[in-house]
């Protein structure tokens, strides 16, 4: 089983949200978050006072998959999440020893 | 067990009915009433007499198996007493039971033993059971001591054994209890009740509240009689309401509520076969079934009836409140009335209170000018109305219709209530509290407690929207740039008005924005509002979701989301509105909804428009990749290949501002680059062109902006002499001083394409005046058409010139407001020109009614607001405030001429029905 944990931009989660749900993921979690990556954040001048934005806002998602669907969502993601400009995103996978599901204490890809 | 007892039927070997089953039989039954139509008053007194008839029997058996020592003390020097709810016959289904064993000395210890047998046989029945042993005296010393005692106390009730044992503990109770310290019992009585609020939620509109704990629960209802009781010795609201010290509308709405209240708990408690008391979502959709609501199409059963919840909560909160404060108002040492100064002739101000008196009240009650300068004195000032002022004003309100506050007076005092600064949200809660606000938008009653059925809002519609003026205003606190756009907002109460409607077309079949729009011209119709202030709260409350949707869902750095917004926008002063608008409004559906990172993508789309509205450059949009993209793609766009190549076309694009860029198709680009290659010192190149698909007559002029002063103008001048109406101009001077030029305008002397004689002729006329072979005084004086007000109509808007010098840090803004009448634009451009002001920017014809409706109105004449950027001579921002106000002065004096000639004083807009 793998976790995906893709950054993206923030207005592309619908779209990226609708792909993914075309190839029958079934959940995500999505969270706002702020960040910086090679996209560095910018100086902003308001009124003549400056305006200092460290961290640019992004929407991170998880998604938790077996381990035959992964290269699927990946590519899923990377296509509807990509604009070909700076700032995009990144993709994470990693492996997940186990899952539960909490109301019948399933276990492993069938909890999923 | 004792086989010998014959008196109770559980003992009965093999008996059909035992206790238990008797209570379960019991319940069943009060089920079966309360589906079939009971009401839970009579549910509740049937289930109180019958848990009387089990304590009783079980008393009397106690009694008897005890012995005959046992059955003197039983009946002398014992009695049991039925306390709180259970004292008052208000047992709910599975409410718990509170008891007390009252006994004297002389009862020994048969005392102990009859109470255990009582105590067993309802713990037994599966009762949870509040119980204490006490002495008359312990009485009076714990009721002194602890506040639920005395409060369950007040309530006792006799239920078996020895009545006179009763009376004492009863005449001692209310000697030494009730009397005392009543102040204090208030005080503390309330404060344990806030404590329960915060436990069980701040807010009435609860998604799932406790019908019992949160706010505007059954406790409320509680509180409200034990206040009653200690400080009238009213046994019972029905007696409050018979000695007046309660209204009889105050009394309809706790009895309704308390009713519904009962209910709703009842069927939640046999609903869960528990003493459940939350009304979880599961329930109020059950429970709403129950009581016949069913969905329509655009409202769903479950919300209309926790509407019809919220409405009962709210009212029994609010005379709650009241009711207290007139109680604890009562206890004060001496009234400080008499010390009272008197403010506008009406208004008594002493301390922090404002009040009334009693002599006026009358003529302040019946006027609604005066009910609305208490308000805004209240506001002004920082004071509390007195409650039982607000009590009269609310119970008032029932009787006065909403026409009664359409007068212009009534309309200014609360625009000024609505500009504030500060206390906006409050005074207006105050208002829609008393029910006065609602007579200003009708609409607000209605919405009272409109729940809305999802896991996004937390509040009804009512309290989102005054919630949302209070976000508004704590915005304005805040360091950064959404405080600073607040103060920067002009017109407060235009904003303040649109969010308190923004969500006022919700709970109709139709999208809320559509209704919400609707709403809003009849709001700006009653206020009286001109064109332009009705136009934009129209548009802020018709639009509340496109910043949001814009900010959230789009992407800021494409030009084909920015432009598009920007245009709808049109204004700085709107964009400031609207950001403030959706930040207020997220904020104001639940607490930790507007988060950082919504803001930062608001005040990102924020800075951007508002750079795209004012003309500035934006070095991001314009990244070095988007210049070379554009640079191919008009490179392809030529017909012969240009010198220089594609290092040429970049180095000219490079020096074109970006709205220039981003608004014109390559194609077009590239043949006005052909044009400017080929152009010469002194040279005027005019094309004109009929554009099929928009049906429109289309001049570029492109030339050095040293040829002459004032280009813009004489071209405008030209266009309307030979008849011709601009509707758009964009007014291009790039860095190296070529100037193109475009102006969109209609032939009226043409339906479709005009022959190309007639577009040459034009063209040729331009060049002629640019080049100086004839003025544009001369053009007038030959073509008789220009002469303007003939076209004088009754439905002419006033005029209006606003500079704005906050938007840009580079230019003055000028955004004039006027009717759109042939040669207008002429005399705006010449009036700049004659104030030796140098147009760096221009946005003509904005039509702001977009709407048939309102162009038949106007008789098909548009109101439209044109936008000039300007310097001065040496390419400066004007700073000076009289030469600012001399620029304002002097613009509106040429346009009011224009329009009227026969009027001269400037600021006097005639109407022109002296013709």
């Amino acid at each position: 089983m793998k976790m995906i944990e893709a950054v993206i931009k923030p207005y592309k989660l619908d779209e990226v949200k609708e792909a993914l749900v075309e190839i029958g993921v079934q959940g995500m979690t999505v969270t706002e978050v702020k960040g910086f990556g090679r996209q560095k954040g910018s100086k902003e001048t308001y009124r003549g006072a400056e305006y200092t934005t460290d961290f640019i806002p992004k929407i991170k998602i998880e998604v938790y998959v077996g381990d035959k669907e992964a290269a699927r969502v990946i590519e899923t993601i990377t296509r509807a999440a990509k604009t070909g400009t700076v700032g995009d995103g990144k993709i994470f996978v990693s492996d997940i020893a186990n899952v539960v599901r909490i109301r019948t204490g399933e276990m492993g890809e069938s909890a999923l | 067990m004792m086989p010998d007892n014959r008196l109770s039927a559980e003992l009965v070997p093999g008996a059909e009915t035992t206790p238990v089953s008797a209570l379960a039989w019991h319940r069943q039954a009060i089920k079966q009433r309360l589906l079939d139509g009971a009401t839970a008053a009579e549910v509740m007194a049937t289930l109180t007499e019958f848990v009387d008839g089990l304590v009783r029997d079980r008393y009397q058996s106690a009694m008897k198996q005890a012995g005959e020592g046992a059955q003197v003390a039983g009946a002398q020097h014992c009695c049991l007493v039925a306390l709180g709810g259970y004292g008052q016959r208000e047992l709910a289904p599975y409410s718990d039971i509170d008891i007390m064993f009252l006994y004297s000395e002389e009862a020994g210890e048969a005392a102990p033993i009859l109470f255990r047998e009582v105590l067993h046989h309802l713990w037994n029945l599966g009762f949870q059971v509040g119980h204490s042993m006490r002495t008359t005296k312990d009485c009076v010393e714990l009721a002194g001591q602890d506040l639920s005692i005395r409060t369950a106390m007040m309530t006792a009730r006799f239920l078996a054994g020895s009545p006179n044992l009763f009376q004492k503990f009863h005449r001692l109770y209310a000697k030494e209890v009730i009397g005392r310290g009543v102040g204090r019992f208030i005080e503390q009585k309330k404060e344990e009740r806030q404590r329960e609020y915060i436990k069980f939620g701040q807010t009435i509109y609860l998604l799932e509240p406790n019908v019992k704990k949160s706010k505007g629960g059954l406790r409320d209802y509680h509180l409200l009689r034990w206040v009653g009781m200690a400080r009238f010795q009213a046994a019972t609201i029905q007696d409050l309401a018979d000695r007046s010290l309660l209204s009889r509308q105050d009394f309809l709405s706790v009895t309704e509520a308390r009713d519904f209240l009962w209910r709703v708990r009842a069927f939640l408690h046999v609903g869960a076969g528990m003493a459940q008391e939350i009304l979880s979502f599961d329930e109020q959709v059950r429970i709403a079934a129950l009581y016949g609501f069913e969905d329509r199409s655009h409202l769903l059963g479950v919300e209309q009836f926790m509407q019809q919840y919220y409405r009962h909560t709210t009212g029994l909160h609010e005379t709650l409140l009241r009711f207290v404060d007139r109680c604890q108002a009562a206890s004060g040492k001496r009234p400080r009335a008499v010390s009272g100064v008197m403010v506008d002739g009406h208004f008594s101000v002493s301390g922090r209170s404002l009040t009334v008196p009693s002599e006026l009240r009358a003529r302040v009650l019946d006027s609604p000018e005066l009910l609305l300068r208490l308000f805004e004195l209240a506001r002004s000032r920082r004071l509390k109305i007195a409650s039982d002022l607000l009590d009269e004003i609310h119970s008032h309100m029932d009787r006065v219709s909403s026409e009664a506050f359409r007068t212009p007076e009534a309309s200014r005092v609360f625009l000024k209530i609505l500009s504030g600064p500060g206390a906006v949200a409050a005074t207006l809660d105050a208002m829609h509290r008393a029910h006065l606000l609602e007579k200003l938008i009708p609409v607000f009653a209605a919405l009272r407690g409109l729940m809305q059925f999802n896991q996004y809002h937390k509040y009804t519609v009512d309290e989102h929207t005054l919630l949302a003026v209070g976000k508004a205003e704590a915005l304005a606190m805040e360091p950064g740039i959404m405080g600073v756009v607040y103060q920067e907002i002009r017109r407060k109460d235009l904003l303040h008005l649109a969010i308190l409607l923004h969500d006022l077309g919700k709970g109709r079949k139709e999208d809320h924005c559509e209704v919400g729009k609707v709403i809003a011209e009849e709001t700006a119709a009653r206020l009286g509002f001109d064109q332009q202030e009705s136009r934009t709260l129209m548009f802020l409350v018709h639009k509340h979701l496109l910043m949001s949707h814009t900010a959230f869902r789009r992407d800021p750095y494409d030009e084909k989301v920015l432009l598009p917004f920007a245009q709808e926008v049109v204004t700085p002063e709107v964009l400031r509105m609207l950001l403030i608008l959706t930040a207020a409004d997220i904020a104001a559906v639940g607490p930790g909804v507007l988060t950082k990172w919504k803001e930062s993508l608001l005040v990102e789309l924020y800075l951007r428009t508002l750079r795209t509205i004012s003309g500035e450059q934006d070095d991001k949009m314009a990244g070095p990749n988007s210049l070379k993209r554009l640079t191919r793609e008009v490179a392809q766009e030529f017909k012969t290949l240009m010198v220089g190549g594609l290092g040429w076309i970049e180095s000219q694009l490079d020096r074109f501002p970006l709205r220039y860029l981003h608004g014109t198709p390559p194609k077009r680009i590239a043949a006005q680059l052909e044009a400017i290659a080929k152009l010469q010192a002194g040279d005027v190149l005019v094309e004109g062109n009929f554009n099929e698909e928009l049906g429109t007559c289309e001049f570029t002029v492109i030339t050095h902006d040293n040829l002459t002063p004032g280009i813009f103008s004489k071209t405008a001048g030209v266009m309307a002499a030979q008849g011709l109406e601009i509707f758009d101009a964009q007014i291009i001077t790039r860095n190296d001083g070529v100037v193109v030029n475009t102006f969109q305008a209609s032939d009226p002397d043409f339906s479709g394409a005009p022959p190309v004689e007639r577009l040459d002729d034009t063209a040729e006329t331009i060049i002629g005046v640019l080049k100086g072979l004839e003025s544009v005084e001369q053009l007038r004086s030959r073509k008789i058409r220009f002469s303007s007000a003939s076209q004088a109509s009754a439905e002419r808007h006033a005029s209006e010139v606003v500079i704005d010098n906050k938007i840009s840090d580079q230019f003055t803004v000028i955004d004039v407001f006027a009717d759109d009448t042939q040669g207008l634009l002429y005399i705006i451009t010449h009036a700049i020109f004659r104030l030796g002001l140098s147009v760096q920017s221009a946005r003509i014809s904005t039509r702001l009614d977009d709407d048939i409706q309102q162009s038949l109105r106007t008789g098909g004449r548009h109101e439209v607001v044109d936008v000039f950027y300007v310097t001065d001579q040496h390419g400066e921002k004007i700073e000076d405030q009289g030469r600012l106000e001399e620029i304002r002065w002097t613009i509106k004096q040429d346009i009011d001429r224009f329009m009227n000639p026969q009027v001269d004083a400037p600021e006097n807009v005639s109407s022109g029905s002296a013709l």
